[in-house]
C-alpha cells in the first residue's frame, strides 16, 4: 500500500530523511516511533506529498508519486485521511462544519454527509459538541475532532501524527480501539508517535526512526 | 452540481464573514458603474438629439425663374425617384415669400415696395442617412445641379460636418470612459478578492491537504466576486434609475423643449447593471485567485 525505495529528503543541505526503505502492506496497522526531530512528520508528509523527496521512489496505493500530475494530487489525498500533529482545524467553522468539509471536498451528498458526520462524532464521543467552535474545545477534544475529520470519509489509508499527544490514558485507549476497528474494516493505518505505550504488546510492526534513518523494525 | 451548491454555500458564508470589506467594494463598484452609466445616459441623450438633427437636415434646390408648372412637376418626379432621396417638399414662390415675411416680422415692410415676387420656387429635400456625409452630398448635389431647370443648390455643409464630428466625439468619449471604468471595476474586485484570498491562505492550505481540487478552492472566490459585483451593479442601477427620473423630470419642467430629445431610462438597466457588475467582477476575481499550486 505504501512503499519507499531509497528515499532521501533534504532541507537545504541538511538531510532529514535518508535512504529510507519502507513497506506497509494493505490492511496493516503500523507504528513509526523515534525521538523528537527524527523525521516522523517529514516521512508522513512525503506520503501525502506535502514534501517531495530529492531521491528515491514512493508509491502510495495506485499512485506513483514521481509520475503523478499536479492536478491529480487532490485525488491521491482523498485516498488518505490525515490526522495532523497540529490538527489544522478551521477556527471559523463549527465542529460539524470542520468534519463536513472533508466530505464536501469528496462531493458527498448532503444527507449522507450529515449521517456520516453525526456517526463519527458519536464514535469519538463528541456528538454534543457538534455546534461548538474549535477554540472552545480542550486540546484533547480538538485532537478527537481532527481524528474524526480524517476518518469520516473512510479513506484507504489513515496517517496519524501523534494522535494521542493531548489525550489522557482513557481517551487514548478509546481512539486506539477506534483505529483498530477501522483497521479491521480494511483501512491501512500508519501512526507516528513517541508514546511507546501505544504499541507495546500489540504484535504490530514498529519502525524506529533516528536522525532520519530507520534504526530497526520490530514487532511491538 | 452538488459541488456548485457547496461552493455557493461557502461563497455566501464567506461573503458574510467579510461583509464590511465586501460592502465597501460593492459601493466602489457601484460608483464606478454609476459614473459610466451617467456617461452612457448623457451620450444616449446627445445621440438622440444628434439623430433628430440629422433627421431634420435637408438640402434646398432653387429652380430657374420662369419655369413652367409642367416642368416643375417633371423635376419633382425626377428627384423623388432618386434612390438617395427620402422625401421632398415643394415650396412655391408665394409660399417662399410668406415664409420670408414671417421671418422678417416687422421689417417685412421693405418688401411692400417690391412689385414682383423676386423669389424662386424650390424643393426642400431630405436625403437618406447614409449619404449625409459632406463629400458624398457634394457629389450628389453636383449631379443635381446639372439637371436643366435647377438654378442653385444649398445645404449647411458646416452644420453637417459639426454634427458628424459631435457624434464621433461622443462615440470615442464613450469608448474611453467605458474602457477606463470597466478596468477600474475589474481592478476593484481584483484587489478585494486578492486580499481575501491571502487572508484565508491558512484555510486554503488546509483544504489542499484535505484533497480539495483547484476548482473547489477557486469557485467560492469567483462566486464571492460575482456576488459583490452583482450587488454593486444592482445598487448602481437603482440609484441611476431614481436619480435620472428626478433629474429628467426637473429638466423638462425647466426647459420643455428638451422633451424632444430626452430618452426615457430603459428598464433593461435593471438587467445590464448587475450583469456588467457580475461579469467585470468575475474577471477581476479570476485573476486575483491566480494559479493554485500543489
Ligand atoms: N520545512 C522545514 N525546513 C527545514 N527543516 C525542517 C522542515 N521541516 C522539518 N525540518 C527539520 O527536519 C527534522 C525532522 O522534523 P520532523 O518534524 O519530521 O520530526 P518529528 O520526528 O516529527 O519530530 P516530533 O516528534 O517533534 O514531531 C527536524 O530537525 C526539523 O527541524
Ligand atoms: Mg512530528
Amino acid at each position: 500500500m505504501i512503499r519507499f525505495t531509497k528515499v532521501s529528503k533534504y532541507f537545504g543541505k541538511e538531510p532529514v530523511v535518508t535512504d529510507i526503505d519502507l513497506h506497509i502492506d494493505k490492511g496493516e496497522l503500523a507504528y513509526i516511533t523515534g525521538p523528537s526531530g527524527a523525521g516522523k512528520t517529514t516521512l508522513l508528509k512525503l506520503i501525502y506529498m506535502a514534501e517531495r523527496p530529492e531521491k528515491g521512489e514512493i508509491s502510495v496505493s495506485k499512485w506513483d508519486l514521481r509520475k503523478i500530475r499536479q492536478r491529480r494530487i487532490p485525488y491521491l489525498r482523498r485516498d488518505i485521511g490525515i490526522v495532523f500533529q497540529d490538527f489544522k482545524l478551521l477556527f471559523n467553522k463549527t465542529v460539524f462544519e470542520n468534519i463536513a468539509l472533508a466530505q464536501k471536498i469528496r462531493g458527498v451528498k448532503p444527507d449522507s454527509l450529515r449521517e456520516n458526520v453525526d456517526r463519527i462524532l458519536t464514535d469519538v464521543g463528541l456528538a454534543h459538541k457538534s455546534g461548538s467552535f474549535p477554540e472552545h474545545l480542550s486540546g484533547g477534544e480538538q485532537q478527537k475532532i481532527a481524528i474524526a475529520r480524517a476518518m469520516v470519509s473512510k479513506p484507504l489509508i489513515l496517517l496519524a501524527d501523534e494522535p494521542t499527544g493531548n489525550l489522557d490514558h482513557a481517551s487514548a485507549k478509546t481512539i486506539l480501539s477506534l483505529f483498530k476497528e477501522f483497521n479491521a474494516r480494511g483501512t491501512t493505518i500508519l501512526i507516528a508517535t513517541h508514546n511507546s505505550a501505544l504499541f507495546t504488546d500489540t504484535g504490530r510492526k514498529v519502525i524506529y526512526l533516528k536522525d532520519g534513518k530507520i534504526e530497526k523494525e520490530t514487532t511491538g | 452540481m452538488r459541488n456548485v451548491m457547496y461552493s455557493l454555500e461557502t461563497a455566501c458564508s464567506n461573503t458574510w464573514r467579510d461583509k464590511w470589506m465586501n460592502l465597501l467594494s460593492a459601493f466602489l463598484i457601484c460608483s464606478g458603474l454609476a459614473i459610466f452609466g451617467s456617461f452612457l445616459i448623457l451620450s444616449f441623450n446627445m445621440e438622440s438629439a444628434v439623430r433628430k438633427w440629422f433627421n431634420d437636415f435637408s438640402i434646398v434646390i432653387y429652380l430657374n425663374k420662369g419655369i413652367s408648372s409642367d416642368e416643375e412637376e417633371a423635376l419633382k418626379n425626377f428627384f423623388i425617384q432618386d434612390s438617395d432621396v427620402l422625401s421632398l417638399r415643394y415650396i412655391s414662390k408665394e409660399e417662399a415669400l410668406l415664409e420670408l415675411k414671417d421671418m422678417l416680422g416687422a421689417g417685412s415692410r421693405v418688401l411692400e415696395s417690391v412689385e414682383e415676387n423676386p423669389l424662386p420656387s424650390s424643393f426642400e429635400i431630405k436625403m437618406k442617412r447614409e449619404i449625409l456625409i459632406p463629400a458624398l452630398l457634394r457629389q450628389k448635389t453636383a449631379l443635381f445641379s446639372k439637371v436643366p431647370g435647377v438654378n442653385e443648390i444649398q445645404f449647411g455643409e458646416e452644420w453637417l460636418e459639426s454634427l458628424i464630428r459631435t457624434s464621433m466625439i461622443l462615440k470615442s468619449l464613450l469608448l474611453i470612459t467605458g474602457t477606463a471604468l470597466a478596468s477600474t471595476v475589474i481592478f476593484i474586485s481584483y484587489g478585494t478578492i486578492r486580499i481575501l484570498f491571502y487572508r484565508r491562505m491558512d484555510e486554503i492550505e488546509t483544504l489542499k491537504l484535505l484533497g480539495a481540487t483547484r476548482r473547489f478552492i477557486r469557485m467560492p472566490f469567483l462566486m464571492e466576486g460575482m456576488i459583490i459585483g452583482t450587488a454593486g451593479g444592482a445598487l448602481c442601477s437603482l440609484s441611476l434609475f431614481a436619480s435620472y427620473r428626478l433629474v429628467s423630470l426637473r429638466l423638462m419642467e425647466l426647459m420643455p423643449s428638451l422633451k424632444a430629445f430626452l430618452v426615457t431610462m430603459p428598464e433593461g438597466i435593471f438587467f445590464y447593471g448587475p450583469a456588467a457588475g457580475a461579469v467585470l467582477s468575475f474577471i477581476g476575481s479570476y485573476f486575483a485567485v491566480g494559479k493554485i499550486k500543489y
